[in-house]
């Protein structure tokens, strides 16, 4: 449950910077421009921890989908979802890599690596969208908890 | 600051080394789930002891590695490390994700 709220937290404000970073708006006119109006710096820090808090709890569950889920699935023959599972947790480790050099590119001594900084906010930000879709979907092949 | 600058050369190194790791199972540590026991590098249980994970222990393997690479890299004069272009901070996992997904190919195909 908390680490539900904590991926629904993450992906909001993952969601918030990667738009404001991809189509920036100046007037906030309409709702999705005013989604789209905020400051991306003010989200790194809390982005950074959110997915940390989110990782290490999906770390502390994950032996009860092995054990579970997994052979569950296995049983079944449902070798899609497990695999998708399995990219899941290798795009966990990748975002977990980036998460240095995303903190670093949105430092204001690094406004010359705006390219860096968005090419590496969009991809943390699909990251957690393709995990928390995985997640669900699993979950409710057979619950994890 | 000194420290600032192994920050994009470990997001660089790790998926370098996160690859290989997985690919050839090369875990500091393994977990087994039922029996809730940890083992050193890597441990294959007997069946009844169910299956397991090597995964905390690749996130491990690749993260001490890349730990070694960025603290070396600080070592280095800074205009030596001010050349390595930034873009590798994300180019390096998107090819990592492309291997991968090759590597996983069988459990979408099956």
């Amino acid at each position: 449950m908390i680490h539900m709220l904590a991926a629904v937290s993450l992906i909001g404000a993952v969601t918030h910077q990667a738009l404001s970073v991809i189509a920036p708006a100046s007037r906030p006119e309409s709702f999705f421009a005013r989604y789209r109006a905020v400051k991306g710096e003010g989200y790194v820090n809390a982005i950074v921890v959110l997915y940390l808090l989110t990782a290490a709890l999906g770390l502390i569950i994950y032996p009860n989908y092995r054990v579970g889920a997994r052979l569950f699935m296995e049983q079944l023959h449902d070798f899609k979802r497990v695999g998708s599972f399995e990219l899941k947790e290798h795009l966990i480790a990748m975002g977990l890599c980036m998460l240095p050099a995303y903190w670093w590119a949105w430092q204001p001594a690094q406004k010359e690596n705006a390219g860096t900084r968005r090419a590496l906010t969009i991809g943390l930000a699909l990251i957690v969208w393709y995990a928390f879709l995985v997640g669900h979907f699993l979950n409710n092949t057979q619950g994890i908890t | 600051m000194r420290w600032m600058r192994a920050l994009p050369i470990w997001t660089i190194a790790f998926p370098i080394l996160y690859v290989p790791t997985m690919y050839f199972n090369w875990p500091v540590f393994t977990y087994v789930p039922q029996t809730h026991r940890f083992y050193w590098l890597l441990f294959l249980p007997p069946k009844a002891d169910g299956p397991g994970m090597f995964y905390y222990g690749w996130v491990l393997t690749a993260g001490f590695g890349a730990a070694m690479v960025a603290f070396l890299a600080t070592l280095l004069p800074e205009p030596s490390t001010r050349r390595i272009w930034s873009g590798l901070t994300w180019v390096v996992p998107l090819g990592a994700v492309c291997v991968l997904l090759y590597i996983l190919r069988p459990w979408f195909t099956q």
